[in-house]
């Protein structure tokens, strides 16, 4: 190697491990919840079976007051998160990145959203309509539901994320800021912070992955 | 050219981006406004304060700012929850507080606001800051 072809890429090393974020290329992404657990057969034999968590019985009204199930979920890829229209802290923030991934695949009919409002006093149906109309999404594409308080905690707990009201937290509740991506199979692929840019981005580069799976099933 | 000098001037030049990349760290020298704007502020109001569509407000509205110079360290401080008219456009997502922020920390970021984005460049001393923070609603 020459010289000055050293002195460049000492250069292009040091620029890239100074500033570049690294966003992951993954070649699959993990299948979280699964177990295996020892079941006896019709044999009479202990065998290892698979059980994957499926979050695939819910019903919900969305922001159209439509009811929509897990069956309009399937085979596609989604993204779950848990907020509520007057959180002052967190959700603004989340509501921003999930617009950013919204935007990226706006068109593509596969890419689903699902929010989930844990305020079931304040977030009624036309509540919930006027908050997406401020970001002027498409309730197709973009469902902002409201379940229940029993229903929507108990999908929390399937979606393993925290939800549930605290008096001493600001408007009230207490949630995660996760975003969750869901599969066509209804199966979590990834947790991802909501709050932060580069994991929206993470999210974004991780979707491609199970577009991917999709086209070769 | 001989093969030491080389090596020294491959050194030197490997030495200067050592010391060019830590005292950059991606970033030009934060002012102390700007700091605080960015770890407090940008999340939601956008690094260029432009806001969030029709959810929230920009800082970029003049006429808003200079308006409000008396509320601003509440606003900051104590947070918001009423319904404002931004550029045009109503808002009324409520913000949370930064109780955190010292009197100073609020004088910074407010300069840093007001300079970028107001036509008066109100500048804020911590005291007065603190004097206002005594008088919220």
């Amino acid at each position: 190697m020459n010289f000055q072809k050293s002195l460049l890429l000492v250069g292009i090393i040091a620029f890239s491990a100074s500033c570049v974020e690294r966003i992951q290329e993954k070649e699959e992404l993990k299948i979280y919840g699964s177990q295996e657990i020892l079941v006896t057969n019709d044999q009479g034999e202990e065998v290892i079976e698979n059980i994957t968590l499926r979050i695939d019985s819910f019903e919900v009204i969305n922001q159209d007051s439509q009811i929509i199930t897990a069956a309009n979920f399937k085979d596609k890829i989604y993204i779950v998160d848990f907020f509520f229209t007057h959180c002052p802290t967190i959700c603004p923030v989340m509501t921003k990145n999930m617009a950013r991934i919204y935007d990226v695949y706006e068109t593509d009919d596969e890419i689903l959203f699902l929010s989930h409002t844990i305020d079931f006093i304040n977030d009624t149906v036309p509540q919930l309509k006027k908050y997406a109309n401020k970001i002027g999404i498409y309730s197709h594409k973009w469902h902002m539901v409201y379940a229940g308080k029993e229903n929507t905690f108990d999908l929390a707990k399937q979606y393993m994320v925290s939800a549930e009201e605290d008096p001493n937290s600001p408007g009230g509740f207490m949630h995660s800021g996760a975003f969750i991506l869901m599969d066509g199979q209804h199966r979590i692929r990834g947790y991802y912070d909501g709050t932060l840019e580069e994991d929206t981005d993470q999210l974004i580069a991780d979707i491609k992955v199970l577009k991917k799976e999709n086209d070769e099933r | 050219m001989n093969v030491n000098l080389r090596v020294v001037i491959l050194g030197t030049f490997v030495l200067i981006l050592l010391v060019l990349m830590i005292f950059r760290s991606c970033s030009r020298p934060p002012q102390k406004g700007k700091l605080v704007y960015e770890n407090h502020c940008a999340s939601c109001h956008g690094v260029n304060g432009e806001g969030f569509r029709n959810l929230i407000p920009p800082l970029t509205d003049s006429n808003y700012l200079d308006a409000n110079v008396d509320n601003f360290a509440c606003i900051v401080g104590y947070g918001m929850d009423e319904e404002i008219t931004v550029k045009g456009v109503k808002f009324n997502q409520p913000m949370a507080g930064l109780e955190q922020l010292t009197p100073t920390q609020i004088a910074n970021v407010g300069n840093y606001i007001y300079s970028k984005w107001s036509s008066s460049k109100k500048k804020f001393t911590p005291k007065e800051i603190e004097t206002l923070l005594g008088n919220c609603p």
